[in-house]
Order: C-alpha cells, then structure tokens, then sequence
C-alpha cells in the first residue's frame, strides 16, 4: 500500500467516523425539533428535562444518557426514566429490542393519551351542550315567569276596576249609538218646529228672507208679526233623515182681495224649481158649501145630481172634473184603428193633446215664430205616459232672431220619434213659445185636446188666414169658454149653425147641451176652452178617459156650472178673528232636500203687481210638523 | 292652591278616567254621524248635553291620579288601524265634498295622508321618548 492510499484509507475512515457522527447529531436535532414540535412549552415540562439532566449526571453509561435523552420531552417523568434506567441496567446487553419495546410503550402510552383527551374533549362539549340547553330552559322559564308576573300584578291590581264598572260604562256609548240607529231606521216619529215669526228668536235672526221681502217686527195688542211685503218669501225647515211627510200650517191676516191667492211652494229640483200648494184660495173657500168625502184629498160635489163618491175608483163616467192634484186618471180601455193626420190649423203658443197611439210615434211639426217679444223662440215637444213619465222629447231651435222683428220668419222642421209603445193613450205636450206651429204630421188620426189658440190669423202672418173648423161633442150640458187678446180679431163664431158673436177681449161662455158640436171661425185668433174635448174632425175625435179633468179655474161661476167634481187637497182656511190658519202637506219624497234642510217659500202673487202692491199680508206664526214612519210602518 | 289638593286616587281615579274616555269617543262618534248625516242625531237628541257630561268628567279626570303607561313597541295592528283610519278620513271628506268636482279628489287625498303621517308620527315619537 502506498502512502497515499494509506492517506486516503484513512481519510475515508475519518470520513465514515465524522459521518456517523453528524448522522448521530441529525438524529438528535431532529428528535429535538421533533420535540419543539410538539408544543411542549410549558415549565414543568423544561423542570423535569432539568431534573432528568441533573439525575443523568449520576449516571455513567453514555447508552442510557443517549436512550433516555431520545425520549420526547413530554413523555418525561421521573418515574419513566427510573425505570428506564433500571431496565437498562438489568437488561444490559439487549439494545434493540428494549429499544423496541420501549418505543412500543410509548406509543401505548401516546394512544392512552390521546384517547384521554378526546374523551375529555367529549365530556367538555357535552356539557357544553348541556349548559346551553340548560341555559335555553333558563330562558323560557324567565320569559314565562315575567308573563305570569305581569298577568298576577293585573289581577293583583288593588286599583283596578270591576269588571260590572267597565261594563256598565261600556253600556252607555252602546245605548246612544243603538238609540241613534234605532230612531233613525225603526221608530217612527213627529217633530214639530214652531217659528213664532216676530217672537224673541225670530228677532235675533229672522226666520224670513229676504230682508227686503219682509217687513221690521211689527205687534199688534198679543201678536208679533212680520208683513210679506213682496212675492216669493223664503224660509228652511229642518228635515230628520228618513222622513216621509211634512205639513206646513201658517197663521196670516187675510189681506187679500177676492181674485188673490196664497201659495206655499217646497223645492223639489237641484235648480231654483218649487212645487206649489194653494194655502189661500177665494175660490176654493167657496167649496165650504158643498158636501164632500175624503180629508186630505176632498172629493167635492158640485153637481147635486151626481152621487156623492168615496174615493177615485168611484167617479162616474163622463164626469167633468176639475182637480189642482195628480190623479191617477182612469182611460176608456179601447182600442181604435188608426192611420195617419195631417193637421195644418195653425196654432199658437203651448198646447196639450191626448193622442192614441198603436206601438210607435212618428211625429212631423213645422213652426214659425213670430218674435213679437224679446228672447229666443225654442219650442220643446215631448211625450209622456199617462204616469207622467217622459218618453220622447225634442227641440226646435229659435229661428235666430231673439229680438222683436215682425217680418216673416222661416219656417223651420222637426221630427219626433218613438218605438216599442204599448197600445193606448198618451200625452204630447207643446212648450209656449212665441211663434205658431204651422202643421203637424203624424201617424195617428186620434188627436184631441181640451184647449186649442186657432192661430190662421194674418196679425201674425200675413196671408196664413184661412177658416178652421173644430169637432166637440157634449156627454151633458156645460159651457165653452171662448176668448180673444186682440180687438182685430172680433168676429162671429158658427157653432153648429148658431153665431157667437166675439165683441170683447173677455171671455165669452157659450152653454151647450148634450150633443155633437162643429165650430167655425174665419178669422181665428180664438182661445177655445171647454171641459168636453176638442178635435180637429169627427173622425180625429175620441174619449180617452171615463172621466175628463181639468184644472181648477179661477171663476167659480164655471165650477159651479160646468163641473161635477173638484178633486183637490185644499183644506179650507179656519178663522181666528181677523187671522186665518191654513195647512198643506207635501210628501218629502217629491222634494230636494239638502244637508237635511228643505228651501220652502210663501207665493204671493198679487203683491208683484203695482196695483195690490200695498196689499202686505202678516204672518204671525209657522207651524211644520214633520212625520217620520217607522220600519213597520212602511 | 287648594285645587292642587284635590286628587282622586286609585279605584275612583281608574272609573272616571275610563268614563271620560268612553264618553269622549261616543261624543265624537256621534259628532261624525252627526256631520255625515245632517240631523240624524240632532233631531234625537241634543249633543251639547253630552258634551257638556264630557267636560266636567274630563276637569274630574285632570284631578285624577293616573297609573303609568308601560311602553308596548308599536307593532303591525297599530300599523293597520292608521291605514284603515286614514282610508275612512278620505272615504268621509270625498263624500261630503263631492260638489267640487276633482278639487274633492285632490283635498281628500291629501287628507288621508295626513292622517296616516301624523298618527305615525305621533306613535313613533313616543317610541323615541
């Protein structure tokens, strides 16, 4: 072997020595790491490596040093490395496998360990569980517990009130609402308001107006009154919700002449529209002397030959009756064939026909006005049923000319239409105008009236002027009333073949007797009225009702004379020294009552005429009572 | 002051202030109806007798001892009403304004909300104190 190889034998060997050496090291930096790993940090871990160094010392074999200092640090205990140490010095010479048993021990020891701490981890989230459920008990309990607190200090509540209290309080609010409802929908009732016109509430506000209508308070020996010094005098009446009736009863002095009447009127429309009712009629005081049935609605007899009757259902046929209220009038149940009429009398103004009609109405007029006043000329044209109730309308317009031109106007068209009629009769009314309807054209032929102004007269037109002949026929004796405005229209009326001579702007009655009847007139302008019914030809001619109504006139003479019954609601005045009483009734249901208030009013016509103007009446009281029926007795 | 002195205390000062609230709201219940229905209470009876009831048990009720009132948050009922109460304000101020045309709409509309805004805020200021 040469020196070199010596050398390099040698340094091989040291090598093999140093790396065995620095592989023992590793070994043990790694077990120390291992170690540091292993989270052992606390005190008593580093006291017992300190102790186990110090008992180290004693000990003189490095094998049991190196064994036992291998050992993890948190498997150190004094009483491990006792034992070691004993082992080791009994077990000399067995290395490996004490080595090996140890390590087995070990792992033992660690898996011991470690099942302890996940059993302990176990228990603690058990109990962890178990706090929290005993904390969500805890909980409820306390919630429960404060309600029954709460509940316990309201019944334990030494200020509370009783129970029969409370209710007897809560009664009370119940009792107004249910005495509210129960009078307002069940219970019927009166109330009665009294305006003492003149008294001490009437003094601070008047119960009159307007204050340029009425006088200042004025007393006469017990009596404080006010005077009506103009027409058209308002006052309120106060109307609970849910009434039926009221009746108005005034006190007055009857300063009025014979042809004056009194009216009270009650709004019945949104717009300014008031239905009226005679208080005050002259006329009408005179039907004192006649026997009569009935007490609200009298049923007058005029006519000592006719029997006194009942009610409405009763009226004899071919009675004459003159009426102020709706009647429910009673038609002549026939049936007629008809076929179309052209009438071309010329007519002026308003007029009132009844016409009989099959399912339809075709209706043609031609109108010219005549401007002999200011304002526009419409002429409306409508057709009710016999209940009133429209069934058609229509308008033909002004000509255009609203101021007073006598030149001849245009003669303008128009057409009314109705479908799907019942058979029977109906009415066609014809607003006043200030013009002439100059023909009418429909498809009927039964056309009658109880009021025609014969209009073919050339003051109006010249060269319209032709002769018009009218048909009426007589069930009983009674008068025609024939009248004329106009001096040029004096003339001499045939009827039948007896002259009527026509000298006057009066009326001229004209007595006939049961029979047919033809009037003649050549010059027109002739105002016919009668209580028989007119017609343009025989065979135009028709009775529509049993009986014929008219309004009441103002002449008693033609009531006595020419009716056989006045239907009215009139009631006839009572006396009370120089003051009169008088009532009307209104059925609230007609009427426009607003925010529980009805507009009523006292017409004095008389008073709006220069001559009678200082006619003022006194008033010295208003009665109204107001009737309320009740659910049972609707 | 010698008024200062006087003071209904417990059961007695609980009884007249349930009486004055239950003839407050029957008063003013009456009072809407009354308002609504021109003359369908007043024709009956005369409302300033029950209001002058009203009066004096609301001057008995100032002089009346009152328990304090427990705080309760304000929860989907109170919510509710106030809708239902401002619905019913329009409802009532349309009707009885109907006559002026779209203007009816316009006030109506403005009056239930405020309604609806005033009782929330009065309800959400006592949550605030």
């Amino acid at each position: 072997m040469t020196l070199i190889e010596i050398i390099l034998l040698e340094a091989s060997f040291v090598e093999f020595l140093i790396l065995i050496l620095l592989l023992a090291l590793l070994k043990r930096k790694k077990k120390k790491s291992q170690t540091s790993e292993s989270e052992i940090e606390d005190e008593k871990e580093k006291k017992d490596y300190e102790r186990v160094k110090a008992i180290l010392e004693g000990v003189q074999s490095q094998k049991i040093i190196q064994e036992v200092e291998a050992i993890p640090q948190i498997q150190r205990n004094l009483e491990e490395i006792d034992r070691i140490i004993e082992e080791k010095k009994e077990k000399k010479g067995k290395g490996f496998f004490y080595w090996l048993r140890r390590k087995i021990r070990q792992w033992k020891i660690n898996h011991e360990k470690a099942k302890k701490e996940r059993m302990r981890q176990e228990i603690l989230d058990q109990r962890r569980e178990e706090l929290k459920r005993k904390r969500k008990e805890q909980i409820r309990k306390r919630i429960t517990r404060i309600k029954y607190d709460e509940r316990k200090d309201k019944i334990k509540d030494k200020n509370a009130i009783p129970l029969f209290v409370k209710l007897l309080i809560i009664i009370i609010p119940l009792i107004l609402i249910g005495y509210v409802l129960y009078a307002n929908f069940v219970a019927s009732h009166s109330f009665n308001y009294f305006y003492d016109i003149g008294g001490i509430e009437d003094a601070k506000k008047s119960y009159l107006s307007p204050a340029n209508r009425i006088s200042d308070i004025d007393t006469n020996s017990s009596e404080t009154y006010r005077n009506l010094t103009s027409g058209l005098v308002y006052f309120d009446a106060v109307i609970p919700r849910g009434s039926d009736k009221i009746n108005v009863e005034i006190k007055f002095k009857n300063n009025l002449s014979e042809v004056a009447s009194l009216s009270i009127g009650a709004k019945d429309k949104p717009e300014w529209h008031y239905l009226y009712k005679s208080i005050y009629n002259p006329i009408l005081n005179k039907l004192n002397d006649y026997e009569y049935s009935g007490n609200e609605t009298r049923i007058y007899r005029i006519n000592p030959s006719m029997p006194l009757i009942q009610d409405l259902s009763s009226i004899p046929n071919n009675s004459i009756i003159a009426s102020n209220i709706k009647l429910d009038i009673s038609t002549n149940n026939q049936s007629y064939e008809i076929k179309p009429l052209t009438i071309n009398t010329g007519l002026r103004g308003g007029h009132v026909f009844y016409i009989y009609l099959k399912d339809s109405l075709n209706l043609q007029v031609k109108k010219q006005d005549i401007n002999w006043y200011n304002n526009s000329d419409e002429l409306l044209i409508t057709l009710y049923d016999l209940n009133n109730n429209m069934i058609a309308n229509t308008t033909i317009p002004d000509d255009g000319i609203i101021n007073v031109d006598k030149k001849i106007a245009q003669i303008q068209n128009g057409q009314l239409t109705a479908t799907n009629l019942q058979p029977g009769i109906y009415k066609l009314e014809f607003s006043n105008f200030d013009g002439l309807i100059r023909e009418i054209s429909l498809n009927t032929n039964k056309i009658v009236t109880n009021r025609l102004f014969l209009a073919d007269f050339n003051d109006y037109i010249k060269g319209i002027e032709k002769p018009s002949s009218i048909y009426t026929k007589a069930n009983k004796f009674s008068y025609m009333e024939f009248l004329t405005y106009h001096k040029s229209a004096f003339q001499n009326i045939i009827i039948n073949s007896n002259n009527l001579s026509i000298k006057t702007t009066n009326s001229t009655n004209y007595p006939i007797i049961q029979g047919e009847y033809t009037i003649k007139s050549n010059k027109n302008d002739i105002i016919i009225t009668s209580p028989n019914y007119l017609s343009f030809s025989k065979e135009s001619y028709f009775e529509p009702f049993r009986y014929s109504i008219t309004p009441i006139p103002n002449d008693f003479n033609k009531i006595k004379s020419n009716y056989d019954y006045v239907i009215t609601d009139y009631a006839i005045v009572q006396k009370q020294g120089d003051w009169i009483v008088s009532s009307t009734s209104f059925n609230l249901k007609d009427l426009y009552i607003k925010d529980g208030k009805l507009s009523m009013l006292i017409n004095t016509p008389h008073l709006g005429k220069e001559e009678t103007q200082d006619k003022t009446i006194p008033v010295d009281w208003i009665n109204i009572t107001i009737k309320k029926n009740g659910i049972f007795e609707n | 002051m010698a008024f200062s002195k006087i003071e209904f205390k417990g059961k007695t000062a609980q009884t007249i202030n349930y009486l004055f609230q239950s003839l407050l709201v029957s008063y003013l219940i009456l009072l809407l109806i009354e308002q609504i229905w021109k003359s369908s209470v007043s024709s009956y009876f005369n409302l300033n007798y029950l209001l002058i009831i009203v009066i004096i048990i609301g001057i008995l009720d100032v002089f009346s001892e009152h328990s304090p009132v427990k705080y309760q948050k304000p929860n989907w009922k109170d919510y509710s009403l106030i809708s239902i109460l401002g619905i019913l304000g329009f409802a009532i101020i349309k009707y009885k304004t109907i006559e002026l045309g779209w203007l009816s709409w316009l006030i109506s509309i403005i009056a239930g909300i405020l309604i609806v805004l005033l009782s929330i805020l009065v309800l959400e200021e006592d949550e605030e104190e």
